[in-house]
């Protein structure tokens, strides 16, 4: 895989790619979230060695849950975030005018990059350059109710929800007696749900339920395809996406492993290689959609 | 990045507009904003016509007392009849919807609004901005801020950083106890000058640092200001506060998702200045509907001056406040006004409302009591009864003692108990009015 010049200069500057431990079998900047929190730990950084200090940040926050490292991020990046979460929005058919709710943290990226009016220094969120009008509902489970209480009176076109909260608002829905004509998009960190579970949800709902892959610690978001159980399609001109397997000597275009993600789309936080949970296989040229680019295509987990 | 010098004191010239002029303002806007709804809006219309008001001629202080209260339960009612987002209040003035606020549900309906761009670049965003200043967010400052995207002041907030330039520091999650640790590790991690949270999460961070033995002035030692929402802060719990995390300043800041307003105190901590050529609040007696004069308690009904979103029309809050009489000394021409808390948790006497705020305040100055839950209940017979929560313990000597100065401080007999009180809601802890019998 080629990187560009300028985020070679940049892994240069940003003391997280020369602090990694060696892994002879994954190639060059390959590294995980334990990674960025034990050089965070060890050099005393929030940003776990990824800030680019070229680039003065305009906005400092948590990456993902659970994972106490900070994104710096300049105002450019977060145009650039919001438009990556725009073209997400459009591969799963969202398009002007219509409602979108978010059951998830405010501090989400899935519900950051959707608005201007959600985070400081951001020109334009996802729905602002769509046109759609969104609407949060924090990311409590205990908040279910008041999802669907969204769902009677905004009754927006498509929900996304993170999958952990699925249950409580399945529950919240049964008591009501009711269902929703919403369009579900269920997310998970780092933790794609099987297509079993994704059925059964939609069964339950009545509703069609759609899964975005994301990955939170290398902002990466991908819109599913809308023919292939399973397979997603970053943005090409953002993401490099790679399959990593344990032995250096097999074709990992033959071989499922896991994905590593680099992103191009942030210059003040430098990505590049981040190993992420998901485990699958990258294929090329066109798919039976239509779309080309580099496609992912996740082990099913039932 | 704004050109604002640092050293400024306000914010904007607005803020010190000489009160006969603003007053002009109001009352030019209120004309508009009645002519608006009058012509346009379908909520008002239909409310107004209900109780026979018509709107006649300009606008001032008498005639806009004729204007009809729009009370919690008409939108309430307005959304389960109409079963839609919009209900007819959304003066949007040509502008698309950008996007759908709501509020907390305190009649346990969550009511929705609209905003607009028009209102994000404009005035709500003014409001917020001269408030972020007020209590002294800066250009280039750390602030640690996790404003709920379903809150109108956390979007206003969110656009009012971006306004003044100041650098925000969002940890994941929510301002619940499942974050206390991620916002503590922000707060050690990236070193916020500023922390714009409730009261009730600097209570979980201090009882984070507590469980983790970490020196609360360590862990907050970036730290030389903290904005609080969500309740009025005791004198005594701001003391508190101010020695613990060995702060600059505490400043209190309050608002409504209801109304969509809200206001900061200025450094002289007198109450919360209300942009008054962008709300217009109205003190009025909670049992009469009587408007009420600076220094007396009522409740706060809001009226919003801007269009190019959903619009609140002598709307009543139901939180018990008052506007501060006198001039502040910060040299704001904008009214101040204190809020003690809901008027459902006050007593409410002929003539006197006893709101939360009173007891806390008495209650803090307790060493073996401070900041714990508890309820109140008035009867005939007895008096106030107050009711302390969270284990407290009170020794007859103490309790007497206490008796004795809510009595004083109240003016009425009061009755001291421990016993259970009632946890709820986002600000954790309601003081629950216990009907008589």
């Amino acid at each position: 895989m080629n990187l560009p010049d300028w985020l070679i200069a940049a892994a240069r500057r940003v003391p997280l790619y020369r602090s990694l431990p060696q892994r002879p079998t994954w190639p060059a900047y390959s590294h995980t979230a334990e990674d960025l929190a034990a050089v965070a730990t060890a050099l005393g950084d929030p940003f776990g060695g990824r800030h680019d200090i070229e680039h003065p940040p305009d906005v400092l926050i948590q990456a993902a849950r659970d994972l106490p490292i900070y994104w710096a991020l300049a105002a450019n990046d977060l145009s650039a975030l919001s438009r990556l979460l725009a073209g997400a929005w459009t591969g799963l058919g969202i398009a002007a005018g219509q409602r979108v709710a978010l059951y998830d943290y405010a501090t989400s990226p899935l519900v950051v990059y959707a608005s201007r009016a959600y985070l400081p220094h951001l020109d334009a969120g996802a729905a602002d350059i769509l046109g759609c009008l969104p609407i949060c509902n924090d990311g409590l489970p205990d908040l279910a109710d008041r999802c669907t209480h969204i769902l009677e009176y905004v009754q927006p076109a498509v929900l996304f929800v993170d999958a952990e909260l699925m249950g409580p608002l399945l529950r919240a829905l049964e008591r009501r007696g009711s269902r929703t004509p919403s369009r579900v998009v269920v997310t998970s960190d780092e933790a794609p749900v099987g297509s079993a579970q994704i059925r059964e949800w939609s069964a339950l709902l009545g509703t069609e339920v759609r899964q975005m892959l994301r990955a939170d610690a290398p902002l990466f978001f991908a819109p599913p395809c809308v023919t292939e159980p399973l397979t997603f399609h970053p943005d090409e001109g953002t993401y490099r996406v790679e399959v990593l397997t344990p032995d250096a000597s097999n074709d990992p275009a033959d071989d499922a492993g896991r994905i590593a993600v680099t992103n191009l789309a942030i210059r003040s936080s430098i990505v590049i290689r981040y190993v992420t949970n998901f485990v699958g296989i990258v294929r090329d040229g066109s798919c039976r959609c239509g779309r080309t680019g580099p496609r992912v295509i996740v082990n099913d987990v039932g | 990045m704004s050109a604002r010098r640092d050293s400024s004191e306000y914010f904007d010239a607005g803020e010190t507009v000489p009160a006969g002029a603003l007053a002009d303002k109001r009352w030019e806007a209120i004309g508009t904003l009645v002519d608006h709804a009058h012509g346009r809006l379908p909520f008002y219309q239909a409310l107004w016509r209900g109780q026979g008001f018509a709107p006649e001629g300009p606008m001032d202080e008498g005639a806009f007392r004729t204007v009809p209260i729009t009370r919690k339960h008409h939108l309430v009612r307005a959304w389960l009849d109409g079963r839609s987002l919009m209900i007819g209040t959304e003066a949007l003035i040509g502008f698309d919807p950008r996007n759908v606020v709501m509020t907390s549900g305190t009649m346990g309906f969550n009511t929705f609004a609209i905003v607009t761009e028009y209102d994000l670049d404009g005035a709500s965003t003014l409001a917020q901005a001269r408030e972020l200043w007020m209590i002294k967010v800066r250009a280039g400052m750390r602030v640690l801020s996790l404003s709920p995207a379903w809150h109108a002041l956390g979007l206003f907030e969110s656009r009012a950083i971006t306004r003044i330039g100041a650098v925000p520091v969002l940890p994941w999650g929510t301002l619940t106890p499942r974050f206390v640790g991620d916002i503590l590790a922000a707060v050690m991690l990236l070193k916020p000058e500023h922390l714009l949270v409730t009261a009730r999460a600097v209570r979980m961070l201090l009882a984070e640092c507590d469980r983790l033995k970490l020196d609360p002035r360590r862990a907050f030692a970036s730290v030389r200001y903290l904005g609080c929402a969500g309740e009025a802060l005791s004198p005594a719990f701001r003391t508190h506060l101010a020695r613990r995390l060995d702060l600059e300043d505490v400043f209190e800041r309050g608002g409504s998702s209801d109304g969509m307003f809200g206001g900061g105190e200025c450094h002289a901590h007198r109450g919360h200045h209300v942009s008054a050529d962008v709300h217009y609040v109205e003190i009025v007696d909670p049992s009469t509907g009587a408007s009420l004069g600076a220094g007396r308690r009522g409740t706060a009904v809001v009226t919003n001056l801007s269009l190019g979103k959903s619009v609140y029309i002598r709307f009543d809050t139901e939180d018990v406040a008052e506007v501060v009489p006198g001039d502040c000394p910060c040299g704001r021409t904008h009214p101040v006004v204190e809020f003690y808390g809901r008027l459902a948790d006050s007593v409410v006497l002929p003539g006197r409302i006893i709101a939360p705020a009173d007891v806390r305040g008495v209650l803090d100055e307790f060493e073996g009591i401070r900041f714990r839950p508890f309820a109140m209940a008035w009867k005939e017979a007895d008096g106030l009864l107050v009711s302390i929560g969270g284990g407290a313990e009170t020794r007859p000597a103490e309790r007497s003692k206490l008796e004795e100065e809510l009595s004083t401080r109240l003016s009425v007999p009061v009755s001291v108990s421990a016993g259970e009180v009632e946890r709820a809601g986002w600000k954790e802890e309601r003081v629950k009015k216990e009907s008589e019998g």
